[in-house]
């Protein structure tokens, strides 16, 4: 098992590496010229090319790219803004815990909603709750995380005065953009646990639990939830890699200066240390998120974890 | 206690049907039969015949839906199963009643160790710590053959035989008074299907556990059972003593299973297939169910459903001809 995370972390560095070259490709040959940007609109032609010369701008390609590769993966550097000049691994880290408390709590309220909601729903499948529960997971998928946002706002900041519309703060500023963020896996997530619990319900091991005398929910919670759990596993997966770069739109919805914003204002302001950073973490986080994935895969099913194992043990006859 | 000759099961009247779309099949049409303590009852018949069916409703079991208990009673040591409440119902599966089932590829949960599964079921019926429970669940694995080092072990680690062999283990670690086993050899292979029907027989016998045996193997039946109910689309169509049975099958349907069966020698107990196919279940005959495979078959039978006669003490036949010379 050790030795399959390893090599894992090691194919890693190679995800890490080609997208590194390809994010650094496509900025370098987007139209337009960052140094004017960022020269500002009075700047004089001299001004820009000074700038360009600051920026190592007038390098070649292979030359730039060999300095960010060597900075990135020797020196572990990320660079500097160049807006800001400040190091851009700085401002992540002062950042990624709003986004990532936002990102977690939305999950663990998605998970815990969707699979309650899913279950309900199929341990009453047909009747009136199961055309409820996915009555209401219809219309929390159709909604626009956006629209829902701003009627929020207008609900609870505007009208009832309750909670702070933008900003961050105490845990106040955190309710609707958490609630906001989760919906749509709220929904995903009950329509997935209500479709594989079915998938399960029928089996004979199902079946076999119920004759050993055992109670309803315990045959539910502990017998159909964790064979009814790969799939379900699959979408938390896809799930965790976005929160990252999961809610940019929550982020300017409700101001809260996340690695999501963070990302969006420097692909304004072509900020492109910024851009690669961001777009480097998102990367490193999905492979991790990948991994977690097949690892609580073998966690759940012993027949997975066996394929890991370097020790095959003896299939007995 | 129940005495020996008294009745310890009893079906009466139990209809079951399972309703798929528009359609109803009427999958147990009208059973009854009586089983005495420490006996085994064998349930023979076709594919479909509602054998399986029988058999979850006594542990009321049934997928509900799409199935449905339409009527009928089962009494256990003169305890009307089917007027308990579900609560009252959790001691008797498992406790009372276990089951072996048809296919034991799919009957284990494949995310839990074989130990924790026979370990589930002492626990809710036993007043064993985790300890106690697991010293019992793996003298119920040595008992049936498995080495208790293998508690731990998956069913994917295990052949179709010995996960059969758990999955009677499991069923009689609670000593249960009542054994339903549906075909419990089937689905395994020829060479081990002797050795897991010898385990059930004997430790049946061991605990003088009671046993309705669902079986396509007239051999096994001839070994094991003490009396025999023939099923033909949801009825019992003869019912009767084992020898009185093998010696003097009466119903046509039965005379075409056992017909032709040369002293019973190995191999050639199979149940025999008979021309033609049983009808359709959701559309059943308004007469003899199986008049029309039937090589005797008069205007009578078509018109109307025979009733069950009496033909000698303890042997029933549903056909109008029982009786009579064919
Ligand atoms: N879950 C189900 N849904 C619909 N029909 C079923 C179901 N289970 C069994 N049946 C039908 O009920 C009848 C009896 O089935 P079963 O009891 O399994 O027969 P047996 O065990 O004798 O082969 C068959 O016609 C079968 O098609
Ligand atoms: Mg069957």
């Amino acid at each position: 098992m050790v030795k399959y995370i390893i090599k894992r972390l090691l194919g890693m560095i190679l995800i890490l590496l080609a997208t590194s070259l390809i994010i650094f490709t496509i900025l370098y040959f987007t139209p337009g010229d960052p140094a004017r940007t960022i020269a500002g609109a009075t700047a004089t032609a001299e001004d820009v090319e000074n700038m360009r010369h600051i920026m190592g701008l007038d390098k070649s390609y292979i030359e730039q790219l060999g300095d960010f590769l060597y900075s990135t993966f020797i020196k572990f550097d990320l660079g500097d803004s160049w807006v800001y000049n400040k190091p851009v691994i700085n401002e992540m880290m002062i950042r990624l815990p709003r986004t990532l408390f936002i990102g977690l709590s939305a999950m663990a309220l998605n998970l815990f909603l969707g699979i309650v909601m899913g279950i309900f729903a199929a341990t009453h499948e047909g009747k009136w709750q199961d055309s409820l529960t996915m009555g209401f997971a219809m219309v929390f998928i159709s909604c626009p995380d956006f629209w829902v946002a701003l009627m929020m706002i207008l609900l609870f900041s505007a009208t009832l005065n309750l909670l702070p519309a933008y900003g961050i703060g105490g845990i106040q500023y955190y309710i609707m953009p958490i609630i906001c963020s989760a919906l749509g896996g709220i929904a995903v997530n009950a329509r997935q646990t209500r479709a594989s619990i079915l998938g399960v319900f029928r089996e004979d091991y199902i079946t076999t639990a119920k004759a050993k005398g055992q109670k309803e929910n315990i045959i539910v919670w502990g017998h159909m939830l964790p064979n009814a759990l790969m799939p379900i596993i699959t979408s938390i997966g896809n799930g965790f890699a976005k929160i990252v770069a999961g809610t940019p739109v929550i982020e300017s919805v409700f101001s809260i200066p996340g690695l999501g914003l963070y990302m969006l204002t420097a692909i304004n302001s072509r900020d492109y240390p910024v851009v690669r950073a961001c777009v480097l973490f998102f990367a490193f986080f999905t492979a991790i998120s990948m991994l977690l994935v097949d690892l609580a895969y073998a966690f759940v099913d012993p027949r997975i974890r066996a394929r890991y194992q370097t020790v095959k043990k003896k299939e007995t006859k | 206690m129940s005495k020996a000759d008294e009745v310890f099961l009893k079906v009466e009247d139990l209809e079951v049907i399972y309703t798929s779309g528009k359609k109803n099949v009427q999958a147990v049409n009208k059973v009854s039969f009586e089983l005495k303590k420490g006996q085994t009852i064998a349930l023979v018949g076709e594919t479909g015949a509602g054998k399986t069916t029988i058999a979850k409703s006594i542990l009321r079991i049934l997928p509900n839906p799409p199935a449905k208990m339409l009527g009928g009673r089962i009494t256990l040591e003169g305890r009307e199963l089917t007027s308990l409440s579900e609560e009252e119902m959790l001691d008797i599966r498992g406790g009372k009643i276990a089951m072996i089932f048809q296919d034991p590829m799919t009957a284990l949960n494949p995310l839990m160790t074989v130990g924790d599964q026979i370990v589930e079921g002492l626990l809710l019926h036993n007043d064993y710590d985790k300890d106690a429970a697991e010293n019992r669940a793996k003298e119920m694995l040595e008992l049936v053959g498995i080495p208790k080092d293998r508690f731990v072990e998956y069913p994917y680690q295990f052949s179709g035989g010995m996960k059969q062999r758990v999955v009677i283990a499991m069923a009689l670690a609670c000593n249960p008074l009542l054994l339903l086993a549906d075909e419990p050899t089937t689905a395994l292979d020829v060479t081990i299907q002797a050795q897991v029907l010898d385990l059930i027989r004997n430790l049946k016998e061991k605990y003088n556990t009671s046993m309705i045996l669902i079986t396509h193997d007239l051999g096994v039946v001839a070994e094991t059972s003490d009396t025999v109910a023939v099923v033909y689309a949801g009825e019992i169509i003869e019912y009767a003593d084992k020898r009185e049975l093998f010696i003097n099958p009466c119903h046509p349907y039965t005379n075409g299973l056992f017909g032709s069966l040369p002293g019973m020698t190995e191999g050639e107990s199979r149940l025999k297939p008979i021309a033609g196919s049983p009808p359709d279940p959701t559309d059943l005959p308004k007469g003899c169910a199986f008049a029309p495979r039937c090589p005797y078959v008069m205007d009578e039978c078509i018109e109307s459903k025979p009733d069950m006669k009496e033909i000698s003490p303890g042997h029933f036949c549903r056909c109008i001809k029982a009786g009579k010379e064919i």
